[in-house]
């Protein structure tokens, strides 16, 4: 233990005398580190959030779809799903898209009649049923018209005209990631934008009294109604799975980028040290360094460098992702939006991915550091010195 | 104060360093547990999501097939004019609904769903 000490406490003044070299190594290597620990913990965020939430999503949701695009539903069909044995209750959804010409912006516009007021996320008033000509908005409408609680909103129905309503109540910010851009109207008032008759619907929300029982239920509907399309709750998570797991796509972005840098890094530290470090030591192995002494150093070298810059880099991207709201990746989701998504983070860390992390900043860095100086160390001391 | 004193303090000095950064992060680490068993948020958007039958979370909003990822339009790339090719940004980290791929059967050997567009054949 004493040996490790000294020869960390020797490495330490050496890393004195080169400081600039070493803190400019930290520095880069923090950079990288906090750019692969922000979309780790940003996504981790997300996705724990979104598998909490929709778990209550519907157990199936049925679309019917003409020609490869999705039409209304006919009451009709309605009826005939209810009679399927091991349904609980079909629930029909009024829905769109309202495209927003001053703003340009497209928002998700709901029907309900069953949107209690006491909602911690709602502020003001819900819908219920028989309410007319009001309206409950997420924040992304609100901040772009510079509307308030009780102000009024016009939209145009399907037959450009114009109707107004009475915005009796809101979602809260922190609720962004699910509300952020819906408008919930009544749902006579909804059919009315959306441009559907008093019989037809959007889709349909069916849940199932045994879980067991989705999977047989959907397929006993794709295969009795022509032209529907049927998509459960597990395929719902398992889209959210593909996005933010370890294989999906905003992961393999970040590992990406980080990954090049990090290789950047690598490859200089491997492609040979300089002639100064080969006669430094070559100097230690002349003063009775042995060669397992000399790799100890440099041992304690890159666990001292990597470890110091990984934990910057994981606070960096804590700080990032959960006090500042991953303000330098939410760029990559907007887009073209008008609409910014706003992201209330949840600080979700957990455990396996900081070790994960670790592993992957801390290994590579040392066997990067040991093996050339393993080859040099290995060199006659006197020709390292002559040289 | 002999050399080998300073190369200590040097040390002392990295150990308190690399200690706090320790201390801060585990710090973050509990503080996090804790805000996130405390937090009312998720059940109250689960509330939410069941009241309006919500099947999406609301990441992007910049294109129909990226709002609502789980329930894309079969022809959404070219619905709105011709030749109205996929520009969105966001496509590129969003991949498709892994129910709307087309997968071959080790079973049955036949490739494919029985019409992908419309989607979950089985």
């Amino acid at each position: 233990m004493r040996r490790h000490l000294f020869i960390l406490a020797f490495f330490l003044t050496s890393a004195r005398r080169h400081w600039k070299w070493h803190l400019g190594v930290i520095t880069i290597f923090s950079v990288v580190v906090f750019a692969f620990a922000s979309i780790v913990f940003f996504i981790q965020s997300l996705s724990y959030e979104t598998r909490q939430v929709l778990s209550s999503a519907p157990d199936i949701t049925m679309q019917k779809i003409k020609a490869g695009r999705m039409v209304e539903i006919p009451d009709s069909l309605v009826q005939s799903i209810s009679e399927i044995r091991g349904i609980k209750s079909v629930v029909p959804r009024v829905w769109g898209y309202y495209f927003d010409s001053p703003t340009g912006g497209v928002f998700t516009l709901m029907g309900s009649d069953s949107l209690p007021g006491n909602l911690t996320l709602v502020d003001g008033r819900g819908i219920q049923p028989g309410d007319r000509g009001i309206a409950v908005c997420g924040t992304g409408f609100l901040e772009t018209h510079y509307l308030r609680l009780q102000d009024n909103l016009s939209l145009f129905d399907s037959d450009e005209n114009l109707l107004n309503f009475t915005i009796t109540g809101r979602f809260r910010s922190p609720s962004d990631l699910l509300t952020r851009d819906l408008i919930i109207l009544p749902i006579e008032d909804a059919r009315k934008i959306v441009g559907l008759k008093e019989t037809e619907y959007s889709d349909l929300s069916i849940y199932v009294f045994n879980d067991d029982e989705i999977e047989n239920i959907s397929r006993k509907i794709d295969r009795r109604f022509p032209s529907v399309r049927v998509v459960t709750k597990a395929e719902i998570k398992s889209t959210y799975e593909a996005l933010f797991g370890y294989r999906g796509g905003l992961f393999m972005f970040g590992l990406l980028i980080s990954l090049f840098a990090y290789m950047i890094l690598a490859w200089q530290r491997a492609s040979g040290i300089s002639a100064e470090a080969k006669k430094e030591l070559g100097i230690l192995k002349a003063v009775g360094w042995e060669i397992s002494d000399v790799l100890l150093l440099k041992f304690w070298e890159g666990i001292s460098i990597s470890l110091t810059a990984t934990l910057i880099g994981l606070i960096g991207a804590y700080i990032h992702d959960f006090i500042f709201q991953a303000s330098l990746l939410k760029p990559f989701l907007v887009g073209w939006s008008v609409i910014y998504p706003e992201f209330n983070l949840l600080p979700v860390v957990q455990i396996g991915s900081v070790l994960l992390i670790l592993v992957l900043a801390v290994v590579p860095y040392i066997a990067a550091t040991m093996i050339p100086s393993w080859k040099a160390a290995v060199i006659d001391p006197s020709e390292v010195m002559h040289a | 104060m002999t050399g080998l004193d300073r190369d200590f303090i040097i040390l002392k000095i990295y150990a308190f360093v690399t200690v706090m950064l320790i201390v801060i992060f585990t710090v973050f680490v509990f503080y996090s547990r804790a805000v996130v068993s405390n937090d009312q948020r998720l059940s109250q958007e689960a509330e939410i999501v069941r009241l309006l039958h919500i099947t999406d979370m609301c990441v992007a909003t910049e294109s129909r097939h990226t709002r609502h990822i789980a329930l894309p339009e079969p022809a959404a790339a070219f619905q709105d004019i011709p030749g109205f090719l996929d520009h969105f940004p966001t496509s590129t980290f969003f991949w498709p609904p892994p129910q709307v791929k087309i997968k071959q059967s080790s079973e049955t050997g036949v490739i494919g769903n029985k019409n992908p567009m419309i989607g979950n054949k089985k």
